[in-house]
């Protein structure tokens, strides 16, 4: 009930505001290429189940779709939990035109109209850090990360110790240990400005150098992400083979690159996109903290 | 070996030599980054609860651990006779192992014995246990409306909290998780 009615109010809140809903395949050649989200394989060579809708919706934008919004579901193998599941509901939209200001205006009207919440706060993520922990996120070492779990009276997890350590993975393993839970205790957070190795898919802001991303959260929970999109294709292929290099590393494989998708780049518009997991909006609006509650049949 | 995904309460699982028990399994993962599982798990040999970031997908040993049902024989000096229900092997555990469990030990009793690696490390009593009052002061006939509570000792030598209507010689239920007086035997 409480899902059947979010979506109607979604639909007409989007109709509104002049975005046309799509809907595209779900099961997909080219699955996102992401250093920590593992789509799941059909075949041996793929087809593989969508983790994002967002290659097939660039393409779209790229066609001259105009603005567009898709409710689908996504999936994501080894994610279960409390706030996870493998199988989820994603609300994905590009406002065209819209840049990363726009993109948080044009969320914040969509969460007070059809979530009814507070109007949003907005920090960047490097002010979060220094008052949070009192450090700089882009200047973090070793013994600075050593040091503050461990005054905390903690001991600091062995797999983020060493020289081949990303400083992504300790920075989200520090935000989301100590920033996350206390973030939008009253009002949703947009949270801007990732450091550069953070940007995915956003284009870099040419006067600070960040990425023009941001992320929303509300009552300790993540909620969606969104980016100022990235149109350089040369930008967008060296980005995609450091992340199959960071997998291989790693030793998971790599994924096959979208080719569709980066010519498409050429002539995407400039445009904003955002993801927001619906599962984990119907928790808050539950008031549940364990997402299989926010299913009519979970087995 | 146990992959982090399959974690959940109860598991048993051996780290850095040591047998543990999860007690509460977190999975945390940040959108676009790398997840991990935010584990308290007790330790089998001395009760402690310590907390554990292990990077999710991570493979972590299988303890070496079974659980016998035994049968509680008798005391012997310093020692606790128990007997396997199956095959009647018998096994001695000394009162440091039992921790406070041997406040709850009557003859005949049914217990988990959990065994590490061919050794009984620590028991399971029921949840709940009848006993006899040994020892407590008079009772106060018709006082069960207060709260307030007396010590009585129990026929194995623990002490339990009780009203102040109970009298010696009754047979009591006590929850063996909290030692606490649950209500007069029925029969």
């Amino acid at each position: 009930m409480a899902r059947a009615g979010l979506l109607a109010r979604l639909r007409q809140f989007m109709a509104k505001a002049g975005l046309l809903e799509v809907e595209t395949s779900l099961m997909v050649a080219h699955p996102a290429l992401e250093p920590h989200i593992e789509p799941f394989a059909i075949g041996p060579q793929g087809p593989y189940l969508n983790s994002s809708p967002e290659y097939a919706m660039k393409r779209l934008l790229a066609k001259g779709s105009g603005s567009i919004y898709q409710i689908c579901k996504s999936f994501r193998k080894e994610e279960q939990g409390q706030r996870h599941r493998s199988e989820f509901t994603l609300l994905e939209y590009y406002v065209v035109g819209a840049d990363l200001a726009g993109l948080m205006d044009f969320t914040d009207q969509l969460q007070q109209t059809v979530f009814n919440w507070p109007k949003a706060e907005r920090v960047a993520y490097g002010e979060l850090f220094k008052a949070h922990l009192g450090l700089d996120p882009l200047s973090l070492n070793e013994a600075q990360f050593l040091n503050l779990i461990n005054k905390r009276g903690e001991s600091a997890p062995s797999f983020l110790l060493g020289a081949a350590v990303s400083q992504e993975d300790r920075l989200d393993f520090l935000f989301s240990s100590y920033i996350e839970p206390h973030l939008g205790e009253v009002s949703p957070v947009f949270v801007f400005h990732y450091p550069p190795f953070m940007a995915a898919l956003a284009r870099l802001d040419p006067l600070t150098g960040q990425a023009c991303r941001f992320e929303v959260f509300y009552k300790g929970l993540e909620l969606g992400n969104g980016y100022f999109e990235l149109k350089q294709r040369a930008e967008q292929r060296n980005r995609f083979d450091l992340v199959n290099q960071k997998r291989l590393e790693r030793g998971d494989l790599a994924l096959p690159l979208d080719e569709p998708l980066l010519s498409a780049l050429d002539t995407l518009p400039d445009c904003a996109g955002l993801a927001m997991g619906l599962d984990r909006v119907l928790m808050i609006e539950l008031g549940s903290d364990d997402i299989r509650e926010t299913l009519a049949i979970n087995d | 070996m146990y992959n982090t995904n399959e974690f959940k309460k109860g598991l048993r699982i051996e780290m850095d030599g040591v047998p543990y028990t999860i007690v509460e399994n977190q999975f945390v993962k940040p959108g676009k980054g790398q997840a991990f599982n935010r584990v308290k798990i007790k330790n089998l040999l001395n009760g402690n609860v310590i907390e554990r970031t292990l990077k999710s997908g991570e493979k972590v040993d299988k303890a070496d651990v079974i659980e016998r049902e035994m049968q509680y024989l008798y005391p012997e000096g310093d020692k606790y006779v128990f007997m396997d229900t199956g095959n009647y092997e018998q096994t001695e555990m000394s009162k440091e192992q039992l921790g406070e469990e041997w406040k709850w030990l009557l003859e005949q009793m049914l217990v988990q014995v959990i065994f590490y690696k061919g050794q009984p490390i620590t028991l399971t009593l029921p949840n709940f246990v009848e006993m006899e009052i040994t020892y407590c002061e008079p009772g106060l006939k018709g006082d069960t409306a207060t709260n307030t509570l007396k010590p009585a000792t129990m026929s194995t030598g623990a002490q339990v909290m009780v009203p102040l209507f109970i009298t010696q010689g009754e047979r009591i239920r006590v929850d063996t998780r909290t030692g606490e007086y649950m209500e007069r035997a029925k029969s």
